[in-house]
Order: C-alpha cells, then structure tokens, then sequence
C-alpha cells in the first residue's frame, strides 16, 4: 500500500538557519557573548566612521589625558586618540589582515590564523583519521611533538625567527592551533568512517579524497564551529601577548597588546587608561567568544 | 514476602506525562492505565516513540530536568507515589524497583569486574559483609543461569558476551529482592537463540521471586511469551489492555490488529509476497490532536471501512476523543467501534501472490541448469588478530587470525533472493564485504557473470562496481546527515553516468517513486526523515546505478514491525518489478522465510544448511538451524512453544572447534554413537538432498526428520503448503 506521509514540505534548507537562531535566542550565555562579539566586529567593520581621528594622528598638545569631550577614552603617551586606536586594533584583529604596506586581505589576523590552522588542522585530521595505520601514526606522532613545546615559547620562537609582521602573526597563530584542530578532526573521523554511509561511499568506487572532503568532513562542522570559536579566543589573547613583548605588529600600528606594554608605564603616574581600555578589549572578546561557544554548545546538546 | 498479595505491587490511574521543549508542553503520555500484581507480568507493546520508556522513567522518576507526571496517580505497594517529595519517595522507592535495560552496557561498568559491581549493590545499602556479598552473588548469578559463575565474578564486562551481560544485569537487579522490576527492551540487542534462553529466565524468575514485572518490547511474539497482561500503547495512550490470551485470540483496537498482521509467521503460505503494513507513522508528540482519535489518521477501519456494518460508528473519529470501553470483563479498548472487530478475524486479508515461484528442474539438485549470477567457491575471509603483546609484535608469537568466513561456497541464481541467517557474529556481514570488496579475500574465488571479483573495490573498474550495490542495516547512519536526499541518490547516478546529465533530477524522482516517497523528498535532510523512510532511501540509493545484485544487510532488523512490514513489501515488488537479484542478511527466520527463495544458515564462517525455502522450513534440519526456529518468538500466546536452548556461548571464530564447527553446543549429537565423537574428530561432509538442499551433518538426514516430528512440531509441517 503507498505509504502517505503527511508531513510540511516548506521544511528545507531554512530549517537549519532558524534552527541555528532558536539555539541562540534560547541561551541567555550565547546571546550575552553574541552581543559582545558583534559590538567588536561592528566597531571595527565601520571603524573610519566612528572617529574623526586616524589611529596615527598625534595631538602634541594633549599627551597622556583621561576621557575627554574631545577624546571620549583619553589620549595615549604620544597625544595618539584611544578610542580610535582601540577600534582600529579591533581591525586588525577581526577584519583586515594587511599582507604589506598597500595590500590588505579581508579577514583580521586572528581569523586567518585560525581559517589557516583549520585547514592544514582538518586535512592532517582526516588524514589520520580516514587512512589510519602508519600514516595515522606518522601524522600523531608530528602533532605530538609541536604540542610538546609550550605554546607561548612557540609563538615566541616563531615570530623571533621570522620576524614581526602581521603575516607572520598569523604564521604564528596557524601553526599553533594545527595540532589541536588536527586531533579534534581526527577523532570525529575515527567515529564517523564506522556511519554506514561511508561504507556505501566506498561500495560506488569513491576515491579516498571524495570520502574524506565531501562524505566527512562536513559532518565535523558542528564542534569544529564551536572549537573554532574557542580558538579565535586564544588566537586573539596570543596576539595580545606577543604583541605586549613587541613581536605583533610593528609600530606604529594599532596593536593591542603593544597599546598595553606602552601604557603600563603611565599606571603608576596618574594615566592608567592606555593600558586599561586595550587590556578590557582583548578580554571581553575572549570573554564574548567563550560564552558563545560554551552557549551554543550547550543548547544544542539539551534537546537531542 | 510480607506483603499480603491484594496490594497490588503498582497501580497506575490516569497517568499523564508531559516534556518541556523549548516552544511548549508537550504530552508525551496520557491515559495510562495498569496495575501489576505479584508474581505478574504485564507486557506493554507499541511502537517506537509511543512513549514506553516514559512510562518506565515516571514510575522510576528518573524523567530528567525537562519531564514531569502532569496528572493521574502511580501507586507503589498502596503508597501514592505522584506528589511525594523527591527524598521521601526515594525512601518508598528504596531498594524495591530495579530496571534492566536494552543495553547492558548502560548498566555495567566497563573499569570494575562484575563481582566488584555485583556485591557493592549489596554492601552498599545493607551491612552484609563482603565474604557473604560474595557467595550471595555467585548463588544469584547461578539463578539467573550463568555458566561458571565463580569465575565470572572475576572478569570484566568486556569478557563477556552480550547475552551474558544481560543476565548479569538482570541478577544484579534481582540482587535486593525488588518487588517490581521493569525492563525496557531487554531482549531487543540479542540474538533470537540467546533471547528464547533470557525469555525462559525471566519466566523461572517471576514463579521463584515473585516479583511484580513490567516488560516493555516492541516484539509482540516476545511479549507472547512472557507476559500474563497486555498493555498496547499507541502515540501515548494506552489503546487495549487485557489478559494476554484473551487480547490475542481477540484484538478489538484496530491498532493492535494492525500490529498483530504486520509480522511474517512461519505459518504463512509461501507464495505470499506481501504483509499487512500500518501506512503512516506514530505522530510526534506536538502533532497529535488531542480531540480526535489519536489513531485516526492510520486507523484502516475508518479509513476503508472494512467490514463495518454499521459505519455510524465511525462518525466521531475525528472529532472526539474516544474513551476506553470493555471488550468483556477485564479487557478494555480505546475505540468507538467497541467489540465490533471482534466479528471480523484479525488475519483475514489478501497478502497477494508471488508472481513467480522459482521452479528447481527435477533431479538438478547442484542448480547446474540454472542460470547463476553470482558464484561463490571456497571463500575464505581472515581478519589477523590484534595481539598487543611484546612478542607478538617482534613477530616471534605465531599470527592468530579471526576466520570470519572459512570456506563457503555458494550460488546465487539470476532473479533469485537468497536469504542468509546466522546469529550474530557468524560472518554474515564479512561475507558480503568480500563480495562487494570493502575486505580482501584471503582465499577462494568470487565471480559475477564470470568476472572475476577478488580484487578490493577501490581496483574494481566502475562497471563492475555499478553492478553490485549494497543496503545497509542502520536507518540512522545509512545517510550522510550534511546532504539532502536528492545530492545522494543523484550521486551515483552522476558517477556511474547510467543518465544524461539533464535528466538526473528526473531520475531521482523515478527512484524516490519507486520508493514510494513523493518527490518532494528531494530536498529533505535525513533528520527530517523517519527510520523507515530513511532506509527507502538508502534502497533507492542502492538501486540507482541499476545493479544486477543488491546486497541488503539487515535492511528491517532495527525498523519497527510495520515499518519493517513496508519495506519487506516494497524490497519485494521492486524485485518481482524489475527481476533483481538480491542477498538478504537477517538473523530473524520469518523475515527471511518471506522474502528470500533460497536461504543459507551461517554458523561460525559455514555454512551449515542451504537449500530452497520450500525445504529449508519443513525436516529434516541441521540441528542448529531448528535451534534457530524453535527460538523464533511467534506471536501466539498458545504456542509457547519449547525452545531449544543452545547451551553455552559461540566459540571464538579464532579457535574454531575440530570436527563440526557446531559440536560444542549441539543438542542433537548424542543421537550418534559415543555422544557424537565423530563430531569432534571428523568434519562432517554435506549431505544432498532434493532440489539443492544439503546440510552438512553426520546424522542422516531420515533421523534428523524423525527427530523433529518428535518434538512435535506441527506447525512447520504446515509450513510446506
Ligand atoms: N574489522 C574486523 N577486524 C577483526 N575482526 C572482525 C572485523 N569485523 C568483524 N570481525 C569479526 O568477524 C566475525 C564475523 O563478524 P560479522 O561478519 O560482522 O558477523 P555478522 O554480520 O554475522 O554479525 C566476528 O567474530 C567479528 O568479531
Ligand atoms: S476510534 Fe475510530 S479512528 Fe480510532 S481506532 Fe477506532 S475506528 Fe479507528
Ligand atoms: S555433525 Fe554432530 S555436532 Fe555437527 S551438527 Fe551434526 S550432530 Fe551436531
Ligand atoms: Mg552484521
């Protein structure tokens, strides 16, 4: 007897962003983090629009001042505004990655440094995990060794022996987060290459690539998002440190952590603000992309 | 027992149990009605998402943070337990109510050896000191049957087989005396053989303990052997509930007929080719409308009519919400029609007519005459054996091999469905990998049509490999979750070119009707999918490279009855339809019974018995193969039959016994001389018989009749018509 099956046919790719969005209206921590990280992204997409000022102009009049009619956050050692320094550093980190003097990539530093350790992470990953035997071996073996160094020492070593730039922050960056995005990916592939549908991927004469692109890796994409999330995080914390050794940007650029290692100076003589803004800013956008990783991760996993 | 026997051990009245989501309330269980008196066991059926286990979890009241009993009342020895603060009622609770689970590894901790977990249920809540914890385990591990239990005690979880750590489980429910105990699907993981051993148990059980049961299954033919009250749950409500004879000699609610109808017997003539199946499927909780029949929308009765004479009976289906009714004292039924049904018998419709029976020429009993499509010579399929051991890995320990498969030759004829069963881990599924080329053969030979089929499917050319295409057994990872249905069956049809590239859309809607889905499916994801509707597509899948042979392994066995009934009855029009050939694993003997023409028993990587369904169902058997159907659970109270119970657990296929294979557990070889020595010195050789049939067993096939006849079973007699 033909099976009918009343069901709505509207259901189709819609269902997953709305789905997406429940997840988010549903928890208060996502939508805490949310908010925070849009107000960064925000601020720093229309950055030229949201101060008369260039992150570069200096007011020899008005060095070192706290929050001002003119100078809404105050002024750093150099007369710099802090408020623009501050949103442009938030370019740099979230919107443009700037490759020379006149070329700049969309995508800020933490991004593509993430993007970059998600694609070599992922290939590494399902490498591993899809072929298994020596070549998982191989592959583990490497990642275990580049986790062995403590993550800050290779940051240092990297970015020492190559010198500081904004490419070679996100060097830095990439090869950092490889080894943890590589086992994320490698243990979700040890699971998925039991599903069946692989097994039917490979009963049509798949080749290896095909399985592991278009048959695996799309179904890692959830903890990769959240993983990825939690990364950034880090990735901005670590350019945040680097940069407060003076190995991020190169001056005069709007560098967070170099606007902290400037403005420590000034805390004890009466102008704490260059150092305090900066130092808020790097934590409340690690602080907005955990609640919005752990909000979204706990959400989606309380009505499976 | 200190209780006086007129207390019920539970009564439930009215019970109510909704789920909080994240848009609404929503009632996952109404109008639940059932008492469970000592020494009684009430089986409650239904299929999956009727909201069995809610009932379990609210009397248990484990319901988690998003559940909670809305209304109604769960009497626990006289005590209202509804309402009663959490620390009181863990005190009524106490130690009186176990549970057994589906899954035994849900219960066992895979880090501690069962003695540990075993006696810390004892000690934990009593004073009994660990000495008498100890023996008092090993007594009710003996209870519940274990072989060795001492030395269970001992081992890991791990060690053990699934049916031995089911009946762990279950002793360890037994462990504080419980005056209630509730079982959720506990037969459902295992094998047909080990669940007959488990049902019999808990029929030992119920008369020594005296314990109150609640038995939760999908499996009428189990609930058929157990239970003394039946309880059928539609959508969350209780729709009949009677005595167990009572309820099966006469079904009144047109569900529970429904289900009754669904499942293949062995009774059934052979030119059947189809089942009843229930269309549609269980609505989900938000969509069930509250003012209506629940059943209504599948409910044939109202739908068709049927025999109804008087069809004012009808009119309110949809508009009011039927109340239970008595069928005859103590048997009830949620349905307008009331006992109107019971005029009608349950079994009475057309189950349509094969079209064509494979006729075996008179006197070919090697099939040489017929036209083969797949030859299978001496295959042999060894996986080496993980040994982590030092010596092992310097290679000076001999290599130790699992023989999945060793040595099985077979045929499959053109046009022709062959069935293969065998418990678990017999090497069914490793069988079919070699054939399709997901594992290298270690020996033998493997052509289709004369080619050569040896090589891993990744050398295979593409028009090979079109030519043979597989079903898989999960509904729910048979899909590729990332992709919408119509990406994946187009998939093969753009790698294997078998349309213009304009047409594939075209194509997969051809396929998707073939299905029976409507081409609006295209654009699903698989979640939005059910269990049965995913497996359609995964044959849909499967058919789309048009392949001469389509492998199913296990395609019904995790689908529910009426679903299973559907896809038995569409993988079977597709073959009567476009003449394909088919390898159809099961481990359930009525399945394969229905749908195959020849069937294959698998035990430990052989092949024991083969032969044509018509010979493979009637005496003379392989002694193993009438161990499996007597353990066929037949929904028929009546008929509770004896099962054979094979004694012990399948060897390892590492260390495959000497002689027959199947010598260390045969209830049949103390027929020969010396209690069958021969078995264990000297493999036994196939005897031939008509037609193709042949079983590879030293008693002669005369007394492997005789020997069946007298164990009375009539009903395969039947079976030959
Ligand atoms: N990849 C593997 N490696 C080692 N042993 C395996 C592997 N796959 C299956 N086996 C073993 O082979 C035997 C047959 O398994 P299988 O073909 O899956 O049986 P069935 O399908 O009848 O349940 C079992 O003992 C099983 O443990
Ligand atoms: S009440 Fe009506 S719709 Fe419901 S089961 Fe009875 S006949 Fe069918
Ligand atoms: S050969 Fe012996 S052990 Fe094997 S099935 Fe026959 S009687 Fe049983
Ligand atoms: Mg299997």
């Amino acid at each position: 007897m033909p099976e009918k099956v009343e069901t709505n046919n509207a259901k189709t790719k819609k269902v997953r962003f709305t789905d997406m969005f429940a997840i988010l209206l549903s928890s208060k921590i996502a939508m805490v983090g949310l908010v925070i990280v849009l107000f960064w992204v925000f601020v720093a997409l229309f950055a030229p629009y949201l101060t008369p000022y260039t992150p570069y102009e200096q007011d020899w009049k008005a060095p070192n001042q706290g929050p001002s009619a003119e100078h809404i956050l105050g002024t750093d050692e150099l007369g710099r505004d802090l408020w623009t320094r501050l949103i442009y550093g938030a370019r740099v980190v979230l919107v443009v990655l700037p490759v020379s003097e006149n070329i700049s990539l969309p995508g800020g530093t933490a991004i593509w440094g993430v993007v970059v350790a998600l694609l070599i992470g992922a290939t590494l990953g399902l490498i591993g995990g899809y072929k298994g035997g020596w070549i998982d071996e191989l592959v583990m073996r490497l990642l275990d060794a580049m986790m062995a160094i403590p993550v800050i020492l290779l940051y240092l070593i990297i970015v020492v022996a190559i010198g500081a730039s904004a490419v070679n922050v996100v060097i830095a960056i990439s090869i950092v987060g490889v080894p943890g995005i590589a086992r994320l990916v490698r243990s979700l592939t040890l699971d998925i290459k039991t599903r069946e549908y692989i097994r039917a991927a490979e009963t049509r004469g798949e080749s290896a690539w095909f399985i592991m692109f278009v048959e695996i890796l799309p179904n890692t994409r959830g903890p990769i998002i959240i993983d990825a999330m939690l990364r950034i995080g880090y990735a901005i914390f670590a350019m945040g440190t680097l940069g407060f050794l003076g190995l991020g940007m190169p001056p005069p650029s709007p560098d967070w952590g170099s606007m902290v290692a400037k403005g420590r100076a000034f805390i004890l003589t009466g102008n704490p603000y260059a150092a305090l803004w900066p130092s808020l800013a790097i934590a409340s956008l690690v602080v907005g992309l955990n609640l919005l990783a752990d909000g979204i991760r706990e959400e989606s996993m309380r009505y499976q | 027992m200190e209780h006086t026997s007129d207390i019920p051990v539970l009564e439930v009245k009215d019970l109510a149990i909704s789920y909080q989501t994240r848009k609404q309330m929503v009632p996952a269980v109404r109008g639940v009605n059932f008492t469970v008196r000592q020494g009684q066991t009430v089986g409650i059926v239904g299929e999956s998402g009727c909201g069995k286990s809610t009932i379990a979890f609210g009397i248990l009241d484990f319901l988690g943070s998003n559940g909670k009993v809305v209304g109604g009342s769960i009497k626990f020895m006289g005590k209202e337990m509804v309402g009663t603060p959490k620390g009181e009622l863990r005190k009524i609770r106490g130690n009186n109510i176990s549970m057994v689970y589906q899954d035994p590894m849900q219960a066992l901790n895979p880090s501690l050896t069962i003695g540990t977990q075993l006696t810390e249920v004892l000690t934990a809540h009593t004073d009994i000191g660990e000495k008498e914890a100890w023996d008092r385990c090993i007594a009710m591990l003996e209870r519940v049957h274990m072989p060795d239990a001492a030395n269970v005690m001992k081992r890991y979880v791990h060690m053990i087989s699934g049916g031995q750590q089911q009946r762990v489980v279950i002793a360890m429910a037994l462990l504080n005396n419980p005056s209630l105990l509730i079982m959720d699907e506990p037969t459902t993981a295992l094998d047909v053989t080990v669940e007959a051993a488990v049902l019999d148990l808990i029929e030992d059980l119920k008369k020594d303990f005296n314990t109150g049961i609640i038995f939760i299954t999908h499996n009428l033919g189990v609930v058929a052997k157990v239970s003394d009250r039946l309880c059928v749950m539609y959508a969350g409500e209780m729709v009949e509930q009677g005595p167990i004879d009572h309820l099966f000699a006469n079904p009144a609610h047109p569900y529970t007929r429904g289900l009754l109808c669904c499942v293949p017997r062995l009774g059934d003539n052979l030119s059947n080719n189809r089942l009843w199946s229930i269309q549609g499927r269980v609505p989900d909780p938000a969509e069930r409308d509250l003012n209506a029949c629940i059943y209504a929308p599948r409910c044939d009765w109202r739908l068709e009519g049927r025999h109804l004479e008087d069809k004012s009976l009808i009119a309110n289906c949809t508009t009011q919400h039927p109340e239970l009714v008595a069928i005859s004292e103590d048997h009830w039924s949620r349905c307008f029609l009331g006992r109107a049904p019971l005029k009608v018998p349950w079994d009475d419709y057309a189950r349509g007519q094969k079209e064509t029976v494979i006729q075996i020429p008179e006197g070919d009993d090697d099939l040489s005459s017929m036209d083969t499509l797949l030859n299978i010579q001496n295959m042999r399929l060894y996986y080496p054996e993980q040994n982590p051991s030092l010596r092992a890995i310097l290679g000076l320990e001999k290599k130790s091999y699992v023989k999945a498969v060793d040595d099985i030759s077979l045929k499959v004829l053109r046009g022709t469905t062959l069935g293969v069963v065998g418990e678990s881990g017999c090497g069914k599924s490793t069988m079919v990998k070699g054939i399709i080329g997901l594992e290298e053969l270690t020996g033998g030979k493997v052509d289709l049509m004369g080619i050569n089929l040896n090589e891993p499917a990744q050398k295979r050319d593409l028009s090979l490999i079109r030519e043979l295409q597989m079903v898989f057994q999960n509904p729910d990872s048979t899909l590729n979750p990332s992709y919408t249905i119509g990406t994946q069956i187009a998939r093969p049809i753009q790698k294997f070119k078998t349309v213009p590239k304009r047409k594939v859309r075209q194509e997969v809607e051809r396929l998707l009707r073939a299905v029976k889905l409507a081409s609006y499916y295209y654009d699903r994801y698989p979640r939005q999918l059910s269990g049965g509707e995913k497996q359609r597509i995964g044959i849909a899948r499967a058919l789309a490279s048009r392949p001469s042979l389509v492998i199913c392994d296990e395609p019904v066995s995790a689908l529910d009855v009426s679903v299973a009934a559907a896809v038995l009855n569409l993988l079977n029009e597709i073959k009567e339809g476009m003449g394909s050939t088919m390898i159809f694993i099961a481990h359930d003997l009525s399945v394969v019974r229905f749908i195959s023409d020849f069937v294959a028993v698998m035990y430990l990587g052989e092949i024991v018995e083969f032969g044509p369904v018509s010979a493979i169902y009637p005496p003379p058997y392989h002694p193993y193969s009438e161990a499996l159907l007597s353990s066929v659970p037949i929904p028929d109270p009546s008929a509770r039959r004896q099962s054979i119970i094979l004694s012990g657990d399948v060897p390892s296929p590492t260390n495959r016994p000497s002689g027959c294979c199947f010598h260390t557990r045969c209830p049949r070889r103390s027929v020969l001389p010396d209690n069958g020595k021969i078995c264990e010195q000297e493999k036994p050789k196939f005897q031939r018989l008509k037609n193709g049939h042949k079983i590879l067993c030293h008693i002669p096939a005369d007394q492997l009749t005789e020997l069946a006849m007298e164990r009375g079973d009539e009903r395969m007699m039947l079976s030959t018509a």
